[in-house]
C-alpha cells in the first residue's frame, strides 16, 4: 500500500493527527518562549547564573530524549502533559541562548546613550534592548519550532497523538505507506513552520537594518503587508483549532474509560477488540490510547490512572513487574500475579484469555533444514555460528535470551537488538538467522518462519489478562463479564489470524477489530 | 553653573581623576581637552552621573547631583555623542521625540517641538520618517543635537561629536554650534582632542593631564600664556596663526615713537625724520600728552615756507586702531588706505604705540621663520 493510497482511505485518521500535532506542537512552542525569553532576558541581567543555566539547558538538550520521556512517566503520567513538558524542555536552548545573546550583544554606544539621555532600566529594555535584539531571538525561536515539530512525533510514544502515531504504528506494522503517511506531513509541516517563523523573523527586523541595494524601503514595506496578511492567518487559524479543541475537550462524556494499549499489532487490534465490546455492551465511553509503548509505561500509567486498564501478560507481569524468576506453571503465575498486584498495588486482574502469546524462537525454513532444525535443543547445538536478532526487551529479560541460554546451556554468535517489524526484515533478507517471536504474532505466517520447539519448557506462560487500575471494577462491575466473555474466543489461531490481517494485508486494526467481533455475533 | 569640587576617581587600583576642582558658567561653552586617558570624558560623564565620582562633590546650580534623581537628572542634560548614539531601529522622530514621549508630555507639544529643533539644526522635516542609516554622517549628528536640545535643558554635554566627520562636515558644524549657542545660551560641556575645533568654538579651555587640570582659561591666554611645556607642547608653538583674531595691536606695536609737538616748525620736523629715520612724526599735545595729528614729508614738501608750524598742515583726520584689535584689522586698515605707519591709540586718545609695516612683515613672518627653525 503506498502513501497516496493509505492517505486518501484514512485522511480523517492523517487530519486529525495532523490537527493534534499543530496544537501539541503549538502550546509546547508557545510554553518555550514563554519561558525561554523572559529566562535569557533574566540571566543576561545576572551573569554569575547565565553559565550554570545555560549549562543546564545544554544538558537537557544531551539526554536522549526517548530517555528523558521515559523518566517523565513516573513523573507526569502519560498523554499530552508530559509530551509538551519534554518537547518544551528541548526547545528552551535555542530560545535562551539567542535571547541571551541578542540582548547583550548591543552595541555599547547605543546602550550608553540610552541611558544619558535619562531612559529607565525597564525603558532600555523594551525600547533598546528587546526590539534590537528581536531578530535575533527569533532566530532561536525559528530553530526551536522546527526541531519541535519533529520532537513531537515522539508523543505518540505516551498516547499524546500526533503524526507519531502513523509513524510509530507503520514501523510496529511494516507498513510504509504508513509510516510515510505520519512523515510526509509532518516534513511539510516543518518546512511550513520554517517559512512562518522566517517570515517573523524579517517582520520584526527593523526596516532600517534591511534596506540594501536589491530591497528598497518602500519595497520592504509593501512585502511586509503580504507577510501581515499571511501571519495573521495562520494566527488566526491556530486560534480556531486550539479553541475547537478545547471546547471539543469539554464535550467529554462522564462515563468513559481509558483503554490503553502496547506498541505492536496484537496490541493494537486488542485495545479495539475491548474497546468495542465495552462500547456494545455497556454505555461506558471508551477513549483508545493505542501505541503507548512499553510495559513500563502501561503499567505506570494504570498505576497513576492515565490509563483504566489494558491487556497484560501473565508472564510479564510475574517476571517484569514482580521480579520472580521465570515459572512455567501457568496457574501458579496467574495466581501469584493476581494476588501480588493486588495487594501491592490495589490493581486487579481478571480471567486470563485463552492465548498465550508466550515467545518464541524461529528460523528461516531454508536454516532449518541445512542445520535440522526442530526443537531448541536442536538449536543449541549450532547456535555459535548463528546470529540472533531480537527484540531490546527479549535481549534483556531473565525470561528472555539470558534465562534461555542457561537454560539450554549455549550460546548465540552474535546478539543484535531489533524492535518492532524490523527484526522479521533482518532475518528475512539473511543478515541474522535467528528471531524471537511472540508465538500470536502474524509475521510469522508472513515471512514463513519456523517455529522452533520449547521442549525443555523454558518460556513462561504468557496468557493475556486484563489488568484495571484501583477502584475500575467498583466503578463499572459490567466490564468484567464482557472481558470473560470476549477472553473465551481469542485463542492463538484468531490472534494469528487477525494479527495477519493487520501486519500482512495492511488493513486498519480498527477495522480487523471490528469485522472480527461481528463475524463472531459479539456486537452488532 | 557646575561646579567640581576636590573630585576624584579611581576604577579598581588607576586614578583617572585627582582631586579636580572647578567651575562652569552658564551659558559658556567649555571645552576639556587632553591626550586620550587624561579623564577628560570621565570628567563629563560624571555630569550625568553616568560615572560616579570616588570622592568629592559635583553641583549643578548649588545642588549636590548625587543627592538627585538620576533619571531626573539626564532628562535635563542634553548627551551628544558620537555618530553611534542614535537608536538604529527608530526614525528621526522617535529618535527626537523618545524622551519627550517618555515624559509623557502632551502630543501635539511634541510635534510643535520636533518642527521647532529641526529647523533649529536645520534639517528638512522629511527626514523626520527616515532612519539613521539613510542619514549622512553630518545628518546625523545634527539629529543628535536635536535630540540633545529635546526638552531644551540647560545643560549640554558633548562628547567628540564631531571627531568621526570628514573635515568639511566638521568645520561647518563647529561654525553651526558657535551660532546656535549664540542663539541659545546654553552651558555647554564639550569634549575634543582637537585643540583647533577647542580654539574656534570654546569660550574657555580647561586642559587636562594624567587626570588633572593644568589649564583652565579662555583660548587666547591659553594660546598667549600656556601654563607650563605641556601646555605649549599640547596646544603647538604655531597654533596661534590659525587664530590670527587673537594676535591684537598691543602686542606687536612698537612703544618707541618718534613724536614731535604742533609748534615745531616744518624745518625741525623734516630734520627729526631724517635723524631718526623714520617716515612720519606722531604729532603731540605737549600738556595733556594726547595725540593730535601725523605728519609725513608728502605733505611738508608741498609748502615752500619751511616756517611755518607743524600743527597748521598736520593730519588730524587719520586713520588708528585700538589695542584690542587684531592683525586682521589692522592688516585691512593698512590695505585700504595705503599708509605704512598707524597708531595705537585707547579710547581717550592717549599714544600706546606704533604699528608699521615692518612691525606687520616681522610679525606675520614669524610663523614661516620659526618653522625653518625646527
Amino acid at each position: 500500500m503506498n502513501v497516496l493510497d493509505y492517505i486518501t482511505t484514512n485522511y480523517n485518521q492523517v487530519l486529525g493527527l495532523t490537527k493534534d500535532h499543530i496544537i501539541l506542537t503549538t502550546i509546547a512552542v508557545c510554553l518555550a518562549v514563554l519561558i525561554g525569553v523572559p529566562l535569557g532576558i533574566l540571566i543576561s541581567y545576572f551573569r554569575k547564573v547565565s553559565d550554570a543555566v545555560l549549562a543546564s539547558a545544554n544538558l537537557v538538550q544531551a539526554i536522549p530524549s526517548m530517555a528523558l520521556l521515559g523518566l517523565a512517566i513516573p513523573l507526569l503520567g502519560i498523554g499530552s502533559l508530559p509530551a509538551i513538558v519534554i518537547v518544551v524542555l528541548y526547545s528552551l536552548l535555542p530560545i535562551i541562548k539567542n535571547t541571551y545573546t541578542g540582548i547583550t550583544s548591543i552595541d555599547k554606544d547605543t546602550l550608553e546613550s540610552a541611558k544619558a539621555i535619562g531612559l529607565t532600566r525597564f525603558q532600555i529594555l523594551f525600547k533598546i534592548r528587546i526590539p534590537l535584539a528581536l531578530p535575533i531571538i527569533m532566530a532561536g525561536v525559528r530553530i526551536s519550532s522546527v526541531t519541535a515539530v519533529g520532537l513531537m512525533t515522539m508523543a505518540a510514544f505516551i498516547g499524546a497523538g500526533g503524526l507519531g502515531f502513523l509513524i510509530f504504528s507503520g514501523i510496529s506494522t511494516t507498513n510504509n505507506g504508513q509510516i510515510l503517511a505520519g512523515a510526509i506531513p509532518a516534513a511539510i509541516l516543518a518546512l511550513i513552520v520554517d517559512y512562518i517563523f522566517g517570515l517573523v523573523e524579517k517582520l520584526v527586523t527593523p526596516i532600517s537594518l534591511q534596506v540594501s541595494a536589491s530591497h528598497t524601503k518602500e519595497f520592504i514595506k509593501k512585502s511586509r503587508r503580504t507577510q501581515k496578511i499571511i501571519l495573521g492567518t495562520v494566527g488566526a487559524l491556530l486560534a480556531v483549532m486550539l479553541i475547537s479543541n478545547w471546547v471539543g475537550g469539554l464535550d467529554k462524556s462522564e462515563k468513559s474509560i481509558v483503554v490503553g494499549g502496547k506498541d505492536y499489532t496484537e496490541q493494537f487490534v486488542v485495545v479495539h477488540l475491548i474497546s468495542d465490546m465495552i462500547e456494545d455492551r455497556t454505555d461506558i465511553d471508551v477513549i483508545r490510547k493505542d501505541n503507548l509503548g512499553g510495559t513500563q509505561v502501561l503499567f505506570n500509567a494504570t498505576r497513576n490512572g492515565d490509563v483504566d486498564l489494558y491487556l497484560e501478560y501473565t508472564g510479564t507481569i510475574y517476571g517484569d513487574t514482580l521480579g520472580y524468576s521465570p515459572n512455567s506453571d501457568m496457574n501458579e503465575v496467574y495466581n501469584i500475579s493476581k494476588n501480588d498486584l493486588k495487594e501491592q498495588f490495589d490493581i486487579d486482574l481478571l480471567k486470563q484469555f485463552k492465548f498465550n502469546n508466550t515467545y518464541i524462537l524461529a528460523v528461516r525454513p531454508d536454516m532449518a533444514k541445512q542445520y535440522n532444525l526442530s526443537t531448541i535443543s536442536d538449536l543449541a547445538r549450532v547456535a555459535d555460528k548463528l546470529t540472533i536478532g531480537s527484540s531490546l526487551e527479549f535481549l534483556n529479560r531473565e525470561d528472555g535470551i539470558i534465562g534461555l541460554v542457561n537454560h539450554y546451556g549455549f550460546t548465540f554468535g552474535n546478539e543484535v537488538g531489533i524492535n518492532g517489524a524490523n527484526k522479521y526484515l533482518a532475518i528475512d533478507n539473511g543478515e541474522t538467522d535467528v528471531t524471537d517471536a511472540f508465538a500470536t504474532d502474524g509475521l510469522l505466517r508472513k515471512y514463513e518462519l519456523i517455529e522452533l520447539v520449547d521442549d525443555k519448557n523454558f518460556f513462561p506462560p504468557y496468557y493475556a489478562v486484563p489488568l484495571l487500575r484501583s477502584g475500575l471494577l467498583d466503578e463499572y462491575p459490567e466490564i468484567e463479564d464482557v472481558l470473560n466473555e470476549l477472553g473465551e474466543v481469542l485463542t492463538n489461531e484468531v490472534m494469528v489470524e487477525l494479527n495477519y490481517q493487520v501486519d500482512e494485508l495492511q488493513r486498519q486494526p480498527r477495522q480487523v477489530a471490528n469485522d472480527f467481533l461481528k463475524e463472531q455475533g459479539l456486537i452488532d | 553653573m557646575i561646579k567640581f569640587t576636590h573630585v576624584s576617581k579611581k576604577f579598581k587600583d588607576t586614578t583617572v581623576l585627582k582631586d579636580i576642582s572647578f567651575e562652569i558658567e552658564k551659558g559658556k561653552l567649555v571645552v576639556l581637552i587632553g591626550l586620550s586617558g587624561c579623564g577628560k570624558t570621565t570628567t563629563l560623564k560624571m555630569i550625568n552621573r553616568l560615572i560616579k565620582a570616588t570622592s568629592g562633590t559635583i553641583t549643578i546650580n548649588n545642588e549636590d547631583i548625587a543627592k538627585k534623581d538620576k533619571i531626573k537628572l539626564r532628562r535635563n542634560i542634553g548627551y551628544v555623542i558620537q555618530q553611534t548614539g542614535l537608536f538604529p531601529h527608530m526614525t528621526i522622530r522617535e529618535n527626537i521625540e523618545i524622551i519627550a514621549h517618555a515624559e509623557k508630555l502632551p502630543l501635539d507639544k511634541i510635534k510643535n517641538r520636533t518642527t521647532q529643533l529641526m529647523e533649529l539644526v536645520g534639517l528638512d522635516e522629511s527626514f523626520l520618517d527616515r532612519y539613521p542609516n539613510e542619514l549622512s554622517g553630518g545628518q546625523q549628528q545634527r539629529v543628535g543635537v536635536a535630540r540633545a536640545f529635546a526638552l531644551d535643558p540647560e545643560i549640554i554635554l558633548m562628547d567628540e561629536p564631531f571627531s568621526a566627520l570628514d573635515p568639511i562636515t566638521r568645520t561647518s558644524l563647529q561654525e553651526e554650534l558657535v551660532s546656535l549657542q549664540e542663539k541659545v545660551k546654553k552651558t555647554i560641556v564639550f569634549v575634543t582632542h582637537d585643540m583647533s575645533e577647542a580654539i574656534k568654538i570654546a569660550d574657555k579651555i580647561c586642559i587636562m593631564d594624567k587626570g588633572e587640570i593644568v589649564q583652565y582659561d579662555t583660548p587666547e591666554n591659553i594660546l598667549k600664556n600656556p601654563a607650563n611645556d605641556f601646555v605649549t607642547e599640547f596646544v603647538g608653538k604655531n597654533r596661534i596663526w590659525e587664530s590670527p583674531e587673537y594676535i591684537r595691536a598691543k602686542d606687536i606695536m612698537i612703544s618707541h615713537i618718534v613724536t614731535c609737538s604742533s609748534d615745531f616748525s616744518l624745518s625741525r620736523a623734516l630734520e627729526k625724520m631724517r635723524t631718526n629715520k623714520v617716515n612720519s612724526l606722531i604729532v603731540m599735545d605737549k600738556k595733556s600728552n594726547k595725540i593730535e595729528g601725523i605728519i609725513k614729508p608728502k605733505q611738508i614738501s608741498k609748502i615752500s615756507d619751511r616756517t611755518i608750524k607743524v600743527g597748521d598742515i598736520m593730519i588730524k583726520d587719520f586713520e588708528f586702531v585700538g589695542p584690542e584689535d587684531s592683525v586682521v584689522d589692522i592688516l585691512k586698515v593698512v590695505e585700504d588706505n595705503n599708509i605704512s605707519e598707524i597708531p595705537v591709540i585707547d579710547q581717550q586718545r592717549n599714544l600706546l604705540g606704533l604699528v608699521t609695516r615692518n612691525t606687520l612683515i616681522t610679525t606675520l613672518s614669524e610663523q614661516y621663520l620659526e618653522e625653518e627653525v625646527e
